[in-house]
């Protein structure tokens, strides 16, 4: 086309301005006689010779192409054109701002994550200010000490119902059951924790826990409820009172006469929830 | 007040993003096309849309096209539209912009500057 | 900058889009490899790239997205005539994209940009910088895309994956609009599957509930019309049913579509030319198996490209054309999928086979197999086939991963070979994976079931027909030597005592007798996952169920019961491996 419209979008080299959103449109020199292009076939309109800068401005194989700010007002730049300042692109001897390639990352920054992204701010999160003076816990009974968990890893709590044993499976994994249609596997904690066996009695029951996206019901002696416990009141564990072994003890905290063991509950079951992929039938 | 809103671009992930970022607009229902054919439809069949987000590359009818029809009806003319440039083809976008475009803002954008574009253009 | 966590569901969007666009590019090379520079097909891939590179400027993906810049670059040079063609530089392209790949791949993963492209981007550089030098001077370069807004933007003809139906007359656009289909969550139609699973349960209950009911009503109006309303629903949940197994089904090119490429790096790579031919690609099959059916294929193409098809001079001195060919195609059968793959190539040597199969003690006192049935010992566990099985060397595939790979799939693998002349392998899968039809049997007062795919008959248990060989058990049956398994024995569970049944067990052409208690007839179950902390060693359980009264049944995973027991005469009994496979 005689509009000599060309090709956009072609950088030729990698130090091409790009012109960000912060920053203001550059003020350009005036341009120079020798610069003109030659004027178009008759039938372009005035307008367009301004945004189509001829063919011969492209010295050293630079397009020029047209530079617009990150957003705009069409009254603002249609405006602009009016005064017929045109932003030829390509290296120019006094404006070049070398542009940094976009940081990638070659190797993950363990703990940063450096996005940018164009998201939509989401509200700040409150919550992190609360945790921090309290712990929510769910506690419950084995062989008559008290244990806990971090609330948020419980899913609900529900009495024993026919656990369908699988013959083979690992010592601590006491069986399977039905879960509202879905199938989950029941560990028996007191194996797992060389306590002895859970019995089945009317106060046991099983606490469905969920594990990245896992669902795994541990069975103990009894629950007893929910609680708030500040941190204030957390503590390392003492040696004597443990019983179990001390990597998956998270604390001990001290509530008037009580003493609840925190405990770290995907080290718990860590040796179980090893990703046995081979195994799994796929759905 | 913004009622309806008509996203058209051929990617199911702007489309994705468009629904984050313009959910801060409550009781605004956002409706999207994936094209210039299927936003004329839409145009069509849902009254009362206040603002076009256009994207300018999509296959069957691509957003010029789609504008250039749309500003010779009278019915559609008023309506508002954001072009969605990239990087490259500033040309279309000005193109656009001589022919009705109210603003637009390039891709990659920010939420806040979506929004801003939007709340100038709008609170004319 | 912005700090937020990307949502996994705008990655998961990307992603699935990013592997489209990234499939469209590898076609787009392939094609201008073989046919030679056609403008439309370089169109046709700009659009993809375009989109991709908006993508990932939106989910801050910079390097990615400078990246695929840079590739519409060369692209549009490409067209002019600025970059030429030639086996390096598609070398470089291919590489290019496969980078690109990675990076993509590795950013959705990390939820970052990982890999670094700027190593890849400079070699685009490279070549955009030639083929500009080239037209330095020359008269404006020609738009390629970029339709003007006045002309009516045209569609291409269907380049990649055609997915409209109006007729769209050729021109310079890209893959047709995406308008007609709806785009859900696999975790959603999961859901419905479940939901629709349970509906089966159910309806069954209340079929027989409101029979019943319906015979003890006095008012035979009544009864009729409860029972003309749940053979309704009972109509409805069962055209639902198929419905939801529809639409998890997809069209195996899914999978397919990576091959050609692959074959040819791989061809390239080893000296050899070899053509892939697709066959049959359109044959939908159950999500499940798509999303696991990939890596075994790979390894059975690998093994076809790497120790099937010869180099272009052995075929020459064979008589052969100096191209191989690889035929991958899939086909429904009933209630199966056939995929098979078949090469030209060298063919497998029983000969071979039975000797390094003696080696490593997969043989002993079995010299009476015959030639197919030693072949199939490639299968085994333990027989890798890093020697040579034919005269070409190469890097090993585990053959028996693979084997393991299709039976998690419920699916079958035999292999056909002339020595010379080339090889066939022929996978078979179930249709869908979700709902079997199953036996239920009790072991010991515990119900458990059976895929009925599985079970060649099942008969009452007479003392007098079993027999002790060797220490194990075994049914005379009809002049063949069936072994036995007894569940109780094997479970640990006490049985039940009393009248006791066998369940004859075919797998290929081996037979297994189960001793149960009790049989309990057929039913349609719904196969439900089972999380894998629950299989211990040597776990005979592949999956569970739930009946209409909510127990859970268990599912026997078939290949392990023979296994179990084909270890036995693997590992040196060799008596019981005479009575085998009779």
């Amino acid at each position: 086309m005689a509009e000599g419209r060309k090709r956009s979008g072609k950088k030729a080299s990698s130090d091409r301005p790009v012109v960000e959103s912060r920053r203001p449109v550059r003020e350009l020199p005036p341009r120079r006689p020798a610069d003109e292009a030659p004027p178009p076939a008759a039938w372009v309109s005035r307008e367009e010779t301004l945004f189509f800068p001829a063919d011969n401005a492209r010295e050293g194989g630079e397009p020029s192409r047209i530079s617009l700010p990150s957003s705009g007002l069409a009254e603002d730049i249609l405006a602009r054109a009016e005064a017929a300042w045109v932003e030829p692109a390509g290296p120019e001897p006094t404006a070049v701002v070398p542009v940094e390639p976009a940081p990638v990352v070659s190797s993950r920054d363990e703990g940063s994550r450096v996005h940018n992204i164009s998201f939509f701010a989401a509200p700040t999160r409150e919550e992190k200010k609360a945790t921090e003076a309290q712990e929510h816990l769910v506690s419950f009974l084995l062989a008559n000490e008290e244990y806990a968990v971090d609330v948020r890893l419980v899913q609900e709590i529900i009495r024993v119902t026919e656990v369908t044993p699988v013959p083979r499976a690992p010592e601590a994994i006491k069986g399977v059951i039905n879960l509202r249609g879905r199938i989950i596997p029941v560990v028996d904690l007191k194996r797992r924790l060389g306590l002895g066996e859970v019995e089945a009695t009317r106060l046991a029951r099983v606490v469905v826990v969920k594990l990245r996206e896992r669902l795994i019901g541990l069975l103990v002696d009894g629950t007893s409820q929910v609680l708030k416990v500040p941190v204030s009141l957390i503590e390392p564990a003492p040696e004597e009172v443990v019983e179990i072994d001390a990597n998956y003890i998270r604390g001990v905290a001290k509530l008037q006469d009580r003493l609840i063991i925190l405990v770290d509950l995907p080290k718990i079951l860590g040796v179980d929830l090893r990703e046995a992929i081979a195994l799994a039938p796929p759905i | 007040m913004l009622r309806k809103i008509l996203a058209v671009d051929d990617s199911a992930l702007i489309h994705q993003m468009y629904k984050l970022f313009l959910s801060r607009y409550k009781n605004c229902k956002l409706i999207s096309a994936m094209n210039g054919l299927e936003a004329l439809d839409k145009l069509g069949q849902e009254e009362g849309i206040d603002l076009i987000l256009l994207d300018i590359n999509m296959p069957v009818m691509n957003g010029l096209e789609f504008l250039q029809r749309v500003q010779k009806e009278p019915a559609y003319q008023s309506i508002p539209v954001i072009i969605i440039s990239t990087e490259g083809k500033e040309e279309d976008t000005i193109r656009g912009l001589k022919m009705g475009a109210k603003g637009y803002v390039k891709k990659p954008f920010q939420a806040s500057e979506l929004h801003g574009l939007i709340e100038k253009i709008t609170a004319a | 900058m912005s700090d937020f966590q990307v949502s996994q569901d705008l990655l998961n969007i990307y992603l699935e889009d990013a592997r489209g666009h990234l499939e469209a590019l590898d076609h787009c090379l392939l094609t201008l490899e073989r046919e030679g520079l056609d403008p439309e097909v370089v169109s046709a891939v700009l659009g993809p790239l375009h989109t991709l590179k908006g993508n990932s400027g939106m989910m801050g993906f910079s390097g990615i997205k400078d990246y695929v810049h840079r590739l519409e670059d060369v692209f549009s040079h490409v067209v002019e005539g600025g970059v030429p063609l030639e086996p390096s530089v598609f070398d470089r392209l291919f590489a290019g994209a496969s980078a690109l790949r990675d990076a993509v791949e590795q950013a959705c993963r990390e939820k970052t940009e990982v890999r670094d492209l700027v190593p890849e981007q400079t070699v685009l550089e490279m070549l955009v910088g030639q083929a500009t030098a080239k037209a330095a001077g020359a008269t404006a370069l020609e738009a390629l895309a970029g339709a003007s807004p006045v002309a009516p933007s045209v569609p291409a003809s269907p380049a990649a994956r055609p997915r409209s139906h109006e007729p769209k007359p050729s021109g310079s656009q890209y893959v047709a609009p995406k308008s007609s289909m709806v785009r859900v969550d696999f975790a959603q139609l999961d859901h419905l599957l479940n939901l629709v699973g349970e509906l089966i349960i159910h309806r069954t209950k209340l079929f027989q509930t409101g029979k019943e009911l319906a015979e003890r009503l006095a008012d035979r109006n009544a009864g009729q019309e409860l029972l003309d309303a749940v053979h309704q629903v009972a109509g409805v949940s069962a055209e639902l049913q198929e419905t939801v197994m529809d639409v998890r089904m997809l069209p195996i090119r899914h999978v397919f579509e990576r091959f050609p490429r692959m074959v040819r790096d791989l061809a390239r790579q080893q000296g050899k030319e070899i053509e892939l031919i697709l066959e049959g690609d359109n044959t939908r099959v159950d999500k499940a198996i798509i999303d696991e059916i990939g890596e075994p294929l790979v390894h059975l193409i690998r093994n076809s490209v790497d120790h099937g098809i010869e180099t272009p001079a052995t075929r020459i001195a064979r008589g052969k054309t100096p191209t191989g060919t690889i035929l991958l195609s899939a086909a429904q059968e009933s209630s199966h999928v056939v995929i098979t793959i078949m090469d030209d190539g060298a063919g497998i040597d029983a000969v071979t086979v039975r000797r390094k199969a003696a080696q490593r003690g997969l043989l002993k006192g079995d010299e009476s197999l015959s030639d197919r049935e030693v072949v199939q010992l490639i299968f085994a566990q333990g027989f890798s086939t890093s020697d040579a099985i034919t005269e070409v060397s190469g890097r090993g595939v585990g053959l028996d991963v693979v084997l393991k790979s299709i039976e998690r799939l419920s699916g079958l693998v035999e292999v056909e070979t002339v020595p010379g002349v080339g090889t066939k392998f022929i996978i078979q899968l179930p249709l869908t994976l979700a709902i079997i039809t199953a036996l239920l049997v009790d072991v010991g007062d515990r119900p458990f079931a059976l895929p009925i795919g599985a079970v060649v008959e099942s008969l009452k248990l007479k003392p007098e027909e079993i027999h002790l060989i060797n220490g194990r058990e075994t049914l005379r049956i009809r002049d063949r030597l069936v072994p036995l398994l007894r569940l109780s024995t094997l479970f640990g569970l006490r049985g039940g005592g009393g009248a006791e049944y066998i369940v004859i067990l075919g797998r290929g052409d081996k037979r297994l007798g189960l001793v149960v208690d009790r049989l309990r007839g057929q039913q349609e179950v719904v196969i439900k996952a089972l999380d894998p902390a629950v299989m211990g060693e040597g776990s005979a359980v592949a999956g569970a169920t739930i009946m209409g009264d909510g127990r859970v049944v268990l599912i026997l995973d078939v290949a392990v019961l023979f296994e179990g027991k084909r270890h036995a005469f693997l590992h040196g009994r060799a008596d019981a491996a005479s009575v085998v496979g009779s």
